[in-house]
């Protein structure tokens, strides 16, 4: 078997495959991972009532999550709450965790990276949120050549909208 | 409660009949779920701020958005039975209807497109419609949350997509859903295994109401389970395909009923009639199993056309009249168990027997 594990970038000794939404993945995998695999990906019993959700987010987290004395300095979430209940406190929480989270998502999704929407295109939303309150502010100083350059750039994120929101409808 | 009366006396868009797939696929449902940026998920945020949260929400709909003319509710004012008249609308999910202070809900007049505010997530956006059409959902709630998010910003990172409380929501927060009614695979004793692979396929079945094959009315629930990595349009595909073929698998089923034992399937649809037709006392569950036999008897043409039903339809909304909350929202006042049953059995039998027999 040539090259090295995906997950931990030792020897890899074997294929895993797995299926994921439907379609086939196949990746090198070390022994150690790949028993790893084996384990977090096996089916749940037929006979088994489908637990509730909550809960089984929070067994899973509570099995694969290493302790750990971080915080997020947000909203002061632990390591120890993400066992408790299964939830993130806050989006800061996806950087603070992002080690811990990682695995979880690997295992829930079998993927780690969004392939879906975006926000629009052209201008990221977050822009455009401070590219409103500076339109707001220059309004206020009766700057009013600035207020028209914001509401120009605002508009050409609102155009980039329209045409996206064209596609999706699709 | 009288707000909530309209929607009681109309049926929801999406319980209409629509596609021929629509005796087996009832509706399809595309939920999808924000945050805002820069606020703490709602179970970490205290009321004050909810309730803050909730209004910039409410001034976005009302801002510019496909909802802008549609009925927006403060769930704490309220009372518990409009809570549970919403909820079996499947309009607000059961964690709104038990927490309910600064939570919100927008509703369409015709049910189809709504917004719940702090539920889990800040934002859940869902549109519902009649038949197997998640891509029709699908369009109608992104073009609500594109609509908010450009006044709202959401939540979003490069890598992990739009983030949610839960990590099993994270990436698109798209769930996409089919109701489907599968009784002859409940007879059959089909239903587990077709189940089984569904779950290998990384899709959810759940009974509507109740599980497995012990769900009332045989009404089962089909949805994606992984949200990242899979783009909103191949988890629209995917459902298609599952749903396509599960209701494939109702349909051989109810062919190898009806030529494997005719008289006992017959048997059971006429007593399901004679229950609906004569029944002085029904509970919810018998309603329901005696209602989903009587659509078979009409699918496989056991029943004639117009036997006791003048409107298939009007089944339909069976479904959803004769539950606990809303006999008691449509008679106006809070009614014991025993009170609901004999009102459920008499408004059944005014509906299907189509007279006022045995009033």
């Amino acid at each position: 078997m040539d090259g090295n594990c995906k997950i931990c970038g030792a020897r890899a000794v074997r294929r895993f495959t797995e299926i994921v939404g439907g379609r086939k993945r196949s990746m090198p995998l070390c022994q150690h991972c790949a028993d790893a695999q084996e384990t977090q990906t096996s089916v749940p019993k037929p006979s088994a009532k489908p637990p509730v959700q909550v809960k089984l987010h929070a067994k899973l987290i509570a099995q694969g999550l290493p302790t750990s004395t971080l915080r997020c300095p947000e909203c002061g979430m632990r390591v120890v709450d993400l066992r408790k209940t299964g939830r993130l406190g806050c989006a800061k929480c996806y950087e603070v965790f992002r080690k811990q989270v990682m695995p979880l998502l690997k295992r829930i999704h079998g993927a780690t990276e969004h392939e879906g929407a975006r926000p629009m295109a052209g201008v990221r939303v977050d822009e455009l949120s401070q590219l409103r309150v500076e339109l707001r502010r220059a309004i206020e100083a009766e700057d009013f050549e600035q207020a028209a350059r914001l509401r120009d750039r605002i508009g050409a994120g609102g155009a980039n909208k329209a045409a996206e929101s064209g596609e999706d409808h699709e | 409660m009288s707000e909530l009366r309209d929607f009681a006396r109309r049926t929801p868009s999406w319980l209409t009949r629509a596609a021929d797939q629509s005796s087996i696929v009832l509706s399809s449902r595309v939920r999808l779920a924000r945050n805002i940026r820069g606020w703490t998920f709602p179970h970490a945020t205290d009321a004050d701020r909810l309730c803050g949260l909730r209004d910039e929400v409410f001034g976005a709909v009302l801002r510019d958005s496909p909802l802008v003319s549609a009925r927006r509710l403060l769930m704490e004012d309220l009372e518990e039975l409009e809570l549970g008249f919403l909820r079996e609308r499947n309009m607000i999910s059961s964690d709104l209807a038990r927490f309910v202070l600064g939570r919100g809900l927008v509703l369409a007049e015709d049910e189809s497109l709504s917004l719940m505010v702090n539920e889990e997530d800040h934002i859940r956006i869902q549109a519902l419609a009649p038949g197997l059409d998640p891509s029709g959902c699908l369009g109608r709630a992104s073009g609500l949350s594109r609509a908010l998010e450009s006044s709202l910003g959401f939540a979003f990172d490069q890598r992990l997509g739009y983030l949610t409380a839960c990590p099993t929501n994270v990436g698109t927060g798209m769930r996409a859903s089919a109701l489907m009614h599968l009784p002859a695979l409940v007879l059959t004793g089909d239903l587990q295994r077709v189940l089984n692979s569904l779950r290998r396929l990384d899709f959810t079945v759940r009974g509507t109401y109740g599980e497995g094959s012990g769900a009332m009315g045989a009404l089962f629930q089909v949805s994606n389970s992984a949200t990242l990595g899979q783009s909103e349009d191949d988890i629209v595909g995917q459902l298609l395909a599952h749903a396509g073929k599960v209701a494939d698998c109702e349909r051989r089923a109810r062919e190898a009923l009806i030529t494997r034992d005719r008289v006992r399937l017959e048997d059971r649809i006429w007593r399901a009639m004679g229950r609906l037709t004569h029944a002085r006392l029904l509970s919810t569950r018998e309603a329901l199993d005696a209602l989903s036999d009587l659509q078979l008897g009409h699918a496989l043409g056991v029943l004639p056309a117009t036997e006791g039903v003048d409107d298939w339809d009007e089944v339909n909304e069976l479904l959803l009249e004769i539950q606990g909350a809303h006999l008691q929202i449509s008679e106006g006042r809070s009614m014991e168990a025993p009170e609901r049953d004999e009102l459920r059995a008499t408004l059944i039998r005014q509906r299907i027997a189509g007279t006022d027999e045995g009033k």
